[in-house]
């Protein structure tokens, strides 16, 4: 798409015409999707928060300065959106087992490669509370003192969910590792975000055998 | 952990999910989500939808149809004298002796005739609707026309349909052309009977006593009203500042909290009783509400127990006051209309019955606007200072016709209204 087809799809979902709306959620669907999948539980989570945050879009886009990129624009949106849900969702963070992540040595985390559907579904196990602090820390990289203004919290707690999103995520990555490094290329995965969380918790910890 | 493998597990994610997965396809009813979403805030809600702009066109109607009423008759000598040449045929129902003197006269009623018309209108009503729609077309009727009263007509099916019946009755008389019937209509013009002579013998006529033309009483009345009228009436423009504490509740005012409104009030008077006024106020609105008062566009995981607003509020009324009293120098009106709320800021606070770690605020701005979604109830109360200026006080009550702001409440505001008047045209008191 070209920047003058973005603005004038812009121009027409400013006057609100549905078929630039649409067409200009198709444009933007697999980036503002792939914002909100890294905050959200499962897809069908993700694409609700989505929706809120084109509606946001959609309802906003009047007040987008055409001089900014438009697409940081709408990703601060669907980030925002997820927040907003983090918010009305919170659940307190339960404390898991973590202690035995401490006991992995730092040689066992090799470079591993892990594809985008294995590292979303990864991220989407994690606690809310974790999950949206790893994500605004590690990926979109924003400090503590920012993070805790963002979500209501401390910026204590915000490095506490972090140290714990990343010692949960290290005891994921290992567990799934065996069986993915006995078996890699021999089979086609499925795409892993369509999964919902129980089907993630049989094919990650199925102790080896692959379904 | 070291820094080195917070830092190496931070970009395997990073890295990771920088680029989404091809996979993240389109997907059709995720969008079919999002029509609905932007749907329900477009679509109107049923009747809560259309009341309000009903409303605005009663209102806009009420104000035109009181200025048609009310609007001073204005007639020009061109029209008086065109009234003359063609007397509309307004008959009246006189007694025997009016018949008689007419008739002396050379006018063509004949008593014993006209009462054989009427005689004859039970045969009249058996003619057809058809039959009816051609004889007040045969120019043969035209002179009865004026002679018999329409009213009597209708109610009892007049002879007069049957054109078989006029001739048998009327052509025996002179013929009434057209012409005739305007120098008759101005022959009785000129030999006016007094209106109170005719209700008096109307009073004591009975359905079958004879019919004739009436004068053209118009004529002489609109004269009188013209004179009477002069200039007629002519509108009062008034700007008022208005200030008032302003008490809000959701549903009811069990909860009330107490806010300030400031507004400034143009009105336009009329006719001397009815009044259209519009106008701007600021308002402070805070609201204490139940969270179940409360909408959101998705589920709190902990609901709050209560919900404290405060939304500031640009309010444009538009109103039509009626003044039931005005001697001396007080006056005292009742008014009705609607507003549009702009709805300028929305900040709500979130109250928990037991700490949790929810959402606490959240604020709104410029995002909803109410156009005549508010019905305005009003009664002002009036005192002259002097002829340019007077006090008013106005209690007044606002009730919502629509889900108001972001929290989609049902937020009612009353209060007492004080107010300073300024009549702009006041050099012409009524």
């Amino acid at each position: 798409m070209t920047e003058n087809d973005l603005h004038q799809l812009i121009s027409g979902c400013v006057k609100q015409d549905r078929k630039c709306q649409k067409l200009l959620y198709k444009a933007f669907y697999g980036f503002a999707m792939g914002i909100c999948l890294r905050y959200a539980g499962n897809r069908d989570e993700a694409a609700e928060v989505m929706n809120q945050g084109f509606f946001k879009v959609f309802t906003n886009i009047a007040r987008y300065d055409s001089d900014r990129p438009f697409k940081a624009w709408l990703g601060r949106i669907m980030m925002n959106a997820s927040i907003d849900h983090y918010r009305a969702n919170l659940k307190m963070a339960y404390t898991d087992d973590l202690e035995k992540a401490e006991n992995i040595s730092d040689g066992e985390l090799a470079d591993r490669k892990l594809n985008y559907d294995e590292l979303i579904a990864l991220v989407q196990q994690l606690p809310q509370a974790y999950r949206t602090v790893f994500n605004l820390f590690a990926i979109e990289g924003y400090g503590h003192d920012e993070i805790g203004e963002m979500l209501g919290i401390s910026a204590g707690t915000s490095k506490s969910n972090l140290h714990k999103a990343r010692q949960k995520l290290k005891l994921m990555i290992l567990k799934a590792e065996r069986p993915y490094t006995e078996g890699r290329g021999s089979v086609n995965y499925s795409s892993v975000v369509a999964i919902n969380s129980t089907d993630m918790n049989g094919l990650f910890f199925n102790n080896g055998i692959r379904l | 952990m070291s820094g080195e493998e917070k830092n190496r597990l931070d970009e395997l994610f990073k890295r990771g999910l920088e680029n989404p997965s091809p996979d993240l396809k389109y997907h059709e009813p995720d969008w079919d989500d999002m029509e609905q979403l932007l749907d329900a805030h477009k679509k109107p809600r049923g009747v809560i939808y259309w009341l309000p702009r009903l409303g605005a066109v009663a209102a806009v109607l009420l104000a035109f149809l009181g200025w048609w009423f009310f609007k001073p008759a204005v007639v020009t000598q061109q029209q008086l004298v065109t009234v003359k040449q063609h007397p509309a045929p307004i008959p009246a129902i006189v007694n025997t002796d009016t018949i008689e003197k007419s008739a002396s006269d050379g006018v063509i009623v004949n008593p014993q005739q006209v009462k054989g018309v009427i005689k004859k209108e039970t045969v009249a009503s058996r003619y057809t609707s058809n039959t009816r729609k051609r004889a007040y077309k045969t120019p043969v009727f035209y002179p009865l026309k004026s002679s018999v009263n329409p009213v009597e007509q209708s109610e009892k099916s007049a002879a007069a349909t049957a054109p078989t019946v006029i001739a048998s009755n009327v052509t025996a008389q002179k013929q009434a052309s057209p012409a005739d019937s305007s120098n008759n209509a101005a022959y009785i013009a000129k030999n006016t009977i007094p209106a109170k002579d005719i209700e008096g013998l109307a009073q004591g006529l009975d359905h079958d006593q004879a019919i004739i033309p009436a004068p053209e009483e118009p004529v002489v009345a609109r004269g009188k009203k013209t004179g009477i009228k002069g200039s007629g009436y002519k509108p009062q423009f008034g700007l008022t500042v208005l200030a008032s504490p302003d008490i809000n509740g959701v549903g009811s005012f069990r909860q009330s909290q107490v806010g300030v409104n400031i507004g400034l009030v143009f009105s336009v008077s009329i006719t001397p009783k009815l009044s259209v006024s519009t106008g701007a106020s600021y308002s402070r609105k805070p609201y204490e509400t139940d969270f179940s008062n409360y909408h959101t566009n998705y589920k709190f995981y902990t609901d709050p127990s209560n919900v404290y607003a405060d939304c500031r509020v640009l309010d444009i009324p538009v109103n039509i006051d009626y003044q039931l009293y005005n001697k001396n120098r007080n006056s005292f009106s009742v008014g009705s209309g609607l507003s549009s709320y702009i709805m300028l800021k929305e900040h709500y606070k979130y109250n928990y019955a037991a700490p949790v770690a929810g959402p606490t605020a959240y604020t709104v701005v410029n995002r909803n606007q109410h156009i005549l979604g508010v019905l305005n109830l009003n009664a002002t109360y009036q005192r002259a200072l002097n002829s340019r200026f007077s006090l008013a006080a106005e209690p007044y009550v606002k009730i919502p016709l629509t889900n108001i702001g972001s929290s989609q409440v049902r937020l009612r505001s009353a209060g007492v209204a004080v107010g300073f008047k300024w009549n702009i045209n006041q050099s012409i008191t009524p």
